[in-house]
């Protein structure tokens, strides 16, 4: 079976849950309190998409003011980027619009983005609508759900979802070709560090 | 022919051949034509060794002197490069040993003569045979020398060729010369493919040899090394040598592959390295709230590096695979990291760390308490155990002074547990007690000896150290003493005069301690998580013995573990066997549908202890069930489908 590394970043205001996003995808576990990051976290994950398997290579970024010069460090090189909001912090949707700025000015040109609208479980205190955001993720051609890495809605789904973009929008061949140099390998998942 | 007694050098050829020649003369300058039987050996600094025949007698093999004698010069005509007395004949008969014992009496011209002859020969001989008994791989000494080695011949070689010569016979010399510079010089000079593997080297033995350039480096004494090694030395650090050579290649590889992906901003780790370097000397060092958080944001650089490094192809992309399943990936991307991006930051993260620490007072502190406890006496000071004397003290400021040079926080501990090691040496030198001193009595002497020196520096190396070294790594003795020294560093910063000295660390000290273990060890265990996170080491027959890597993801049945397990131990009826939960001494067998990385998760999680899997006979020693709480499946089952 064919394997594909695919570098996903995300991006968006301190708080809005981009760690337990990648949390919840990764290890299917949620920590309420889980510290602010601090530079930026890496983890991997492996799922079977189609007769392929997708290896996630994911960049999740520290979402605080003084780290977010090394942002683009990490979104530079992905293939998508994942920008968070909080459904109940509407200043943090404006965050999310001034990521799509950046990543449209400065990102690579077929970066593919995804829109998580995140703690959908705390829909008593929403702030955002999911019309706005689902018009405003239309608008720039984005993949948009809301989800709640507390419940686990939408968190699967969403790297699906981009796992079924990156194969269709990625024309640059050095992004997404590199798994192939892999099929010399046995296997994808004897490698271990420690 | 063995490949060591090939000439290393082309420019080495003519002088061997010259060597064999003036072997089989027996011209030589007429006024030292004396019976002897002593071969002189003139090495290119023009010292001079004498190796006693005797010794080759009982040390070598038959043709060790025609090939095998290492580098020699006759550029200058006026010495000869292998002079024997009488010829080879009288090196391979028994009954010449006796004139051996009085003759070494051949000097090369500008030599002493006659009188101080036989004393020089003597330390000659000495310094001959001293490799050899240190290193402990030649037979039995030959015949003792007539007179008993005197003090005096102590040279500062032999001092170093043994690491810790103990305080009280090296004649201090001030110079770290280490045992480390003399197996490079000597792997470097006499072997080739060790030779090889040191001089392109996995970073550390390259810090080494930075590090050496620092220090007032002897090259003459090299070349003296070389020139009275045995072949059997040789032999065995050849074959040790080759043994590791497959082990080493392979690491080097990964780690020039690292090093080369860093350097070049076009691929992506490039990118992230050379952004990361560029963005903290641009000043991103200063944008952080504290001292620990910039130090833990460029751990969390390195660790993401790692992971990333050791997770995808990139690294395999370039380079042949294979051989790095068995190594330690993780370390060795780990050291090549230091390299790619400590060295660069190194001087621009202590500038930063001393910034922040004059902003927040502690440096002025340390200054102030240093000066005031330098003054007082070791009763005042909690000193019960020796302490260094001048010597030794300088030796362990030198010792300091590389610690803080080195970037790499791994060399860092070695060094730190170098001074350690010094300090206890010194506790216990000259105390003439039955029991040695121990760590409780550690503490005020290390205090002692901080303030002798600059505190400031120290205080920045320890941070530097807690916050970057690998998680892995601070489990042990590092890890122990490391925290001793932050100890003893809090109380100097923390000093009251009016409080007695504490022999023991602080609460406070110890408060932070704990924190500090708490946030870098939990930090560790998620690191190791994510890089791992379908890996489950499984034990055969007993915990933690022939573990293997077995990749299971989340949802894997024990049943589904035990099919993999059979396969991997090789088990002809895997019917018979179980995978058990051994923890706390218990162990139970799993059910066939339990899921051993979900269990496994939430013990970590529930109880924050590790537990073990073991793959082995069931019905052997395994307890019946009890009620340990948050462990589904854990009755003991024979049904297993597997």
């Amino acid at each position: 079976m064919a394997l594909r590394e695919l570098k996903v970043c995300l991006l968006g205001d301190t708080g809005v849950g981009k760690s337990s996003i990648v949390w919840r995808f990764v290890e299917d576990s949620f920590d309420p309190n889980i510290n602010p990051t601090i530079g930026a976290s890496f983890m991997t994950k492996t799922v079977q998409y189609q007769n392929e398997l997708h290896k996630f290579l994911i960049w999740d970024t520290a979402g605080q003011e003084r780290f977010r010069a090394l942002a683009p460090m990490y979104y530079r090189g992905s293939a998508a980027a994942i920008i968070v909001y909080d459904i109940t912090k509407e200043e943090t949707f404006s965050t999310l619009k001034n990521w799509v700025k950046e990543l449209r000015q400065h990102g690579p040109p077929n970066i593919v983005v995804a829109i998580a609208g995140n703690k959908c479980d705390l829909n008593d205190v929403r702030e955002v609508m999911e019309k706005d955001a689902k018009d405003y993720a239309d608008s720039i051609h984005a993949i948009f759900v809301e989800t709640s890495a507390k419940n686990a809605i939408n968190i699967n789904e969403l790297f699906i979802e981009i796992s079924r973009r990156i194969p269709l929008t990625d024309t640059n061949p050095s992004s997404s070709g590199k798994g192939f140099k892999l099929r010399r390998q046995p296997s994808v998942t004897k490698r271990s560090c420690c | 022919m063995k490949f060591w007694t090939v000439p290393l050098k082309p420019r080495d050829t003519p002088l061997a051949m010259a060597a064999e020649e003036t072997m089989g003369s027996s011209a030589g300058p007429p006024e030292l034509q004396l019976p002897t039987c002593s071969i002189q050996v003139t090495s290119e600094d023009g010292a001079m060794c004498i190796i006693n025949p005797l010794f080759l007698a009982v040390h070598s093999d038959a043709d060790w002197l025609g090939h095998s004698l290492p580098p020699c010069q006759t550029a200058d005509a006026g010495r000869k490069a292998l002079r024997p007395r009488n010829g080879l004949e009288n090196l391979q008969e028994p009954g010449s040993t006796e004139e051996g014992e009085t003759g070494l009496q051949e000097l090369p011209k500008g030599a002493p003569r006659k009188g101080d002859v036989s004393s020089a020969s003597r330390r000659r001989r000495l310094l001959l045979r001293s490799p050899a008994q240190s290193a402990s791989v030649g037979p039995p000494d030959g015949p003792p020398s007539p007179e008993p080695p005197r003090p005096e011949t102590h040279s500062p070689h032999r001092a170093s060729w043994i690491e810790e010569a103990p305080e009280a016979t090296a004649p201090a010399p001030c110079h770290p010369l280490k045992k480390s510079h003399s197996e490079s010089s000597l792997l470097g000079d006499a072997l080739l493919p060790v030779m090889e593997l040191d001089s392109l080297s996995v970073s550390s033995v390259e810090d080494e040899a930075e590090a050496h350039t620092a220090a007032p480096a002897t090259p003459s004494h090299r070349k003296r090394h070389s020139a009275v090694l045995t072949s059997k030395v040789l032999h065995r650090i050849s074959a040790v040598g080759s043994a590791l050579s497959g082990l080493l290649s392979a690491e080097r590889r990964v780690s020039n592959r690292v090093q080369e992906l860093a350097q070049e901003p076009g691929s992506y780790v490039g990118g992230l390295v050379q952004s990361y370097v560029a963005h903290v000397l641009q000043g991103g060092a200063a944008r952080h709230t504290s001292s620990t958080e910039m130090l833990q944001e460029i751990r969390q650089t390195i660790s993401n590096l790692k992971g990333y490094l050791c997770e995808s192809s990139e690294l395999q992309a370039g380079g042949e695979q294979g051989d790095t399943e068995e190594m330690d990936l993780g370390s060795v991307v780990e050291a090549s990291l230091y390299k790619c991006l400590l060295k660069p930051l190194r001087d621009c993260v202590y500038a930063q760390l001393l910034d922040f620490h004059t902003q927040d007072g502690l440096q002025r502190r340390l200054h102030d308490h240093q000066a005031t406890m330098r003054k007082q006496s070791l009763a005042e000071l909690g000193v019960a155990a020796g302490v260094p004397d001048g010597p030794a003290l300088e030796r362990i400021q030198a010792k300091l002074g590389l610690l803080h040079q080195a970037y790499s926080p791994k060399k860092k501990e070695t060094l730190l547990l170098k001074v350690c090691k010094m300090l206890y040496e010194a506790m216990n030198q000259g105390a003439g007690r039955a029991e040695p001193f121990g760590a409780d009595d550690f503490l005020p002497v290390l205090i002692y000896t901080l303030v002798q020196g600059d505190v400031v520096p120290v205080q920045l190396d320890v941070e530097y150290m807690m916050e970057l070294m690998d998680p892995g790594q601070l489990q042990g003795e590092g890890g122990y003493y490391l925290t001793t020294w932050f100890g003893a560093l809090y109380h100097i910063g923390n000093y009251q005069p009016a409080t007695m000295v504490t022999r023991h660390i602080s609460i406070e000290a110890q408060r932070t301690i704990h924190q500090w273990q708490r946030r870098r060890t939990i930090h560790h265990r998620e690191g190791y998580r994510r890089r791992s996170q379908d890996i489950l080491y499984i034990s055969f027959q007993e915990p933690f013995a022939n573990q293997k890597a077995i990749p299971v993801p989340f949802h894997m049945t024990a049943a589904s573990v035990c099919v993999a397990c059979a396969e991997k131990y090789g088990i002809a009826d895997p019917a018979s066997y179980g995978l058990f939960l051994v923890m706390d001494s218990t162990s139970r067998l799993l059910s066939g549908d339990s899921c051993p990385q979900k269990l496994r998760a939430e013990l970590l999680r529930s109880r924050g202890t590790s537990v073990c899997f073991v793959y082995k006979l069931k019905g052997r020693g395994e307890l019946p069930a009890t009620g340990a709480p948050a462990l589904e499946n854990q009755r003991s089952t024979y049904n297993d489908p597997a």
